[in-house]
């Protein structure tokens, strides 16, 4: 019997919005299997929001309806670098290392990260080095903007129901977005300015920018005389965060980290505070973000030529990395780490929304396109790929 | 009793690692050998089409952010150069107002720019420490390649379309200002091609709808560049960007046209000269040059109506029908002189200037005025001298360490100056002491 909505078969258990849903009901199927962003239809596992979004925007978008026309996306550019900032939180509140089980899962995660980056860019950069398409930036930076947005993989949050190899996999899927977000702050600070010096700089000005936010942010929280005070004081710091992101040209996911890690590492239950009320504003902003992203498409040849190397060398960078991480830090990953991975989730758009967001050129549209399609086809194969939980009990390959 | 599962020597992930790197290693053997289809890169939408006609237009608000992104993308592309020119007819030059004229990079060191026969480029704005140089140029067309300094942009794309009609669009138009290029939006509401000899493809002939000035860069708003802007009779016309592209390669490569010349100048009418030679419409001949193929047929004060038919409104139209007909065949020059009209055969020659400035060709004929110097009474058309902003009337006191010099004393301080460097002329031109420097190639 086909059991829909199952949520043992979900690595890292249900998501949040799972979880505010009705109880799953049998069959037929109901009207809000739409809205299940995982487990829907019954297929094994995943199914991320991207999969309704992103062609929800492509459809509202200005190459179809234009509801969201280019003025529209262009009001939205605060807020998509307040999402991406939100985003860059979540990642830096993920990022406890104080176990060192932790550290070990983090470099676990690392590697599996840089693995996918190595392959997925090195790929492409021959590619179109051999291709010699009219691009606008360096092809190295291109292929390496690709290799970024394929190392995010999504991240389940986890529920106490879940198994100890369902959470490891989550929390390295938490985990590797780290290397991506680092590296893709030097690549857009690259696009800004092309020499090291510069790069370094604008780099440091975002460390700087977002540890100082941080530092604000937390004298605040500390003084708030209520919850709803608290609320707004953590949703002001988030605001700031987009926000200087976006005037000062730095990457707002890199900002967002920063002022996550410093939130992490306070005294006190300030990650806590900020992780609970961050929760609130979760979904509308990766409504938004996932809006926008659907909506900034545009099938060019360009794009055409860059989906299946990206879906292609994506799968065979996470299973590669996945593989070698499960070596690297046995004991603790699961088998069929690389497999648990292939779901592209939210960061990787993100990051090709920014990259497109901050540059404006023909080719980082083209690259968002390319990755807005590949994380569809992605999570595809995902549903295909990855195995089910309860076929494979909780082992680990020595 | 069951027989003992057996188990697999690799572990399912292991598998499913080889397949995919297997798969991988062959998807890109096989990518690497394909062809990128467009070399006008990612512009043309591929599928995108049916869903645009479903699509809103673009507001006036949007179309500002549209543009002002474009102005951003384009700003290493497209840059502006401050021109100083040759005397016009109007009597007014470059050299004392000079104007900006739009560049747009078409290699990494080079950019193609509408620059005028005797017009001298000065400096690239933005880049007062650079010297730009004319490195080809084709009179015939007036454009020429000019170095800058080096940068690693993007040359811009082509549209997928031909040049045989646009519909009615908006198009984005770079012009030249003292501050650099600006990208403005401009309604192209007529397009009309029109076959120039000059050009292999026919022009978009927009009239004077633009609104923008020759030489002015134009594009698609969506970033692809669609020509050049140059001024004619009926007001204006596109060239296509693959005709420029055409005659930047003749250029690059030597195959430039060689303009046809007949060794006279001339001017425009004025009230007082269509009085008192009843003429009403061409240009008056002001010089012939005696060793040129006119000397003989065209004398000064003669009214040129008309070149092989066709009028000759203005001293732009007078020498671009000359520079269009190859030298060596013959033109017929329908004149007014003494009232009555003439048709004169003339066989047209090489333009004798055309190489003069490259040779090191001073250009100069000068006329000895005891104890003041030497007077221009002529300057050859792009030599050394037209370069170095002298013109006829103006009174050489200095060359070098000598005063008031001869004619003789002027060659003979030229000739002494070695390749590369220059020779420093002091002149008087309307009772003001002005400096300029001969430059040897």
């Amino acid at each position: 019997m086909i059991r829909l909505f199952d949520s043992a078969r979900e690595a890292g258990g249900r998501d949040p919005l799972d979880a505010e849903l009705p109880a799953p009901a049998p069959l037929p199927i109901d009207w809000t299997f739409l809205l299940r962003t995982r487990a829907a239809l019954g297929l094994v596992p995943i199914t991320a929001p991207a999969i309704v979004l992103v062609p929800i925007g492509m459809l509202l978008g200005p190459s179809a309806l234009n509801v969201l026309s280019p003025n529209v996306l262009a009001h939205l550019d605060t807020v998509i670098s307040v999402a991406l900032a939100a985003l860059g939180v979540f990642v830096g509140l993920a990022l406890d290392l104080r176990r060192v089980a932790d550290r070990r899962l983090f470099a676990a995660a690392s590697l599996e990260a840089a693995v996918t980056v190595t392959i997925v860019g090195g790929a492409l950069v021959l590619l179109l080095v051999l291709w010699h398409p009219r691009l606008d930036h360096a092809p190295l930076l291109v292929a390496l903007v690709i290799g970024v947005a394929a190392a995010a993989s999504s991240a389940g949050t986890v529920d106490a129901s879940a198994d100890e190899r369902s959470l490891n996999a989550t929390r390295i899927a938490d985990l590797d977005d780290v290397v991506p977000i680092l590296v893709g702050a030097l690549l857009l600070a690259a696009a800004w300015r092309p020499t090291a010096g510069g790069m370094l700089w604008l780099t440091l000005v975002s460390a700087v920018a977002g540890l100082g936010i941080g530092v604000a942010g937390w004298l605040l929280f500390e003084r708030a005389h209520g919850p709803a005070e608290r609320g707004l004081f953590v949703l002001g710091s988030v605001v700031l965060l987009g926000g200087i992101a976006s005037y000062m040209a730095l990457s707002p996911l890199f900002v967002g980290l920063v002022a996550g890690l410093f939130w992490t590492y306070t005294p006190g239950r300030a990650d806590q505070v900020i992780r609970g009320d961050l929760q609130k504003l979760q979904h509308p902003l990766v409504v938004v973000l996932l809006l926008a992203a659907g909506a900034s498409i545009r099938l060019d040849t360009l794009a055409l030529w860059l989906i299946g190397p990206f879906v292609v060398f994506r799968l065979a960078g996470k299973l590669a990395g996945g593989w070698v991480a499960s070596r690297v830090a046995t004991g603790l990953t699961p088998v069929d780490l690389g497999a648990l991975l292939i779901p592209a989730g939210l960061l990787g758009l993100a990051y090709a929304l920014l990259f497109w967001q901050s540059t404006g050129s023909p080719t980082a549209q083209a690259v968002l396109t390319a990755i807005a399609l590949g994380t569809l086809a992605n999570e595809v194969i995902a549903m295909l790929v990855v195995p089910h939980t309860a076929d494979t009990a909780p082992q680990v390959e020595s | 009793m069951d027989a003992p599962r057996r188990r697999p020597a690799l572990s399912r992930e292991t598998r499913l690692l080889i397949v995919t790197i297997a798969v991988s290693a062959v998807m890109l053997l096989v990518l690497a050998r394909f062809r990128f289809p467009s070399d006008n890169g990612p512009s043309p939408a591929a599928v995108a089409a049916p869903l645009e006609r479903l699509a809103a237009r673009a507001t006036f608000e949007e179309l500002a952010g549209i543009v002002g992104q474009l102005d951003r993308r384009l700003s290493g592309v497209t840059l502006a150069f401050r021109v100083a020119g040759a005397p016009s007819d109007r009597g007014s030059t470059r050299e004392e107002s000079p104007s900006y004229v739009p560049g747009l990079r078409v290699a990494r060191d080079l950019a193609l720019a509408q620059i005028g026969e005797g017009d001298r480029v000065q400096a690239v704005v933005g880049a007062s420490d650079f010297t730009p140089v004319v490195v080809a140029a084709d009179a015939v067309r007036g454009i020429a390649l000019v170095r800058v300094p080096p940068a690693d942009v993007t040359a811009p794309s082509l549209p997928s379309e031909g040049a045989g009609g646009w519909t009615s669009r908006y198009v984005a138009v770079v012009e030249a200002t003292r501050g650099g290029t600006a990208t403005r939006p401009v309604f192209l509401a007529r397009t009309t091609p029109m076959l120039v000899p000059r050009w292999p493809q026919p022009l978009l002939e927009t009239g004077r709808t633009l609104g923008a000035s020759s030489g002015a860069f134009v594009f698609n708003i969506d970033g692809t560049w669609l020509g050049l802007l140059v001024a004619d009779e009926a007001g204006g016309a596109i060239v296509p960007a693959s005709a420029l592209l055409q005659a930047v390669d003749d250029m690059q490569e030597g195959r430039v046209r060689v303009a046809g010349d007949v060794g006279v100048e001339v001017q425009s009418l004025t009230p007082a000269i269509r009085r008192a030679t009843g003429a009403s419409q061409g240009v008056v001949v002001s010089f012939v040059d005696p060793a040129g193929p006119a000397n003989g047929h065209l004398r000064v004060g003669d009214v040129v109506d008309a070149i092989d038919g066709e009028p000759t409104y203005s001293p732009d139209t007078f020498r671009v029908r000359i520079n269009r007909v190859d030298p060596g065949a013959s033109v017929r020059v329908r004149v007014m002189r003494d009232r009555a009209m003439l048709e004169l055969p003339i066989a047209v020659s090489t333009r004798a200037g055309s190489a003069a400035a490259s040779s090191g060709v001073l250009g100069l004929q000068l006329r000895r005025v005891a104890g003041i110097g030497s007077e221009v009474v002529r300057v050859e058309a792009r030599s050394v001298a037209a370069l170095s902003g002298l013109r006829e009337g103006d009174m050489i006191t200095t060359a070098g360490s000598r005063t008031t010099p001869a004619p003789a004393d002027l060659v003979q301080a030229w000739r002494a100056v070695a390749a590369g460097a220059g020779l420093l002329v002091g002149f008087e031109r309307d009772g003001q002491h002005h400096v300029t420097a001969l430059e040897k190639p």
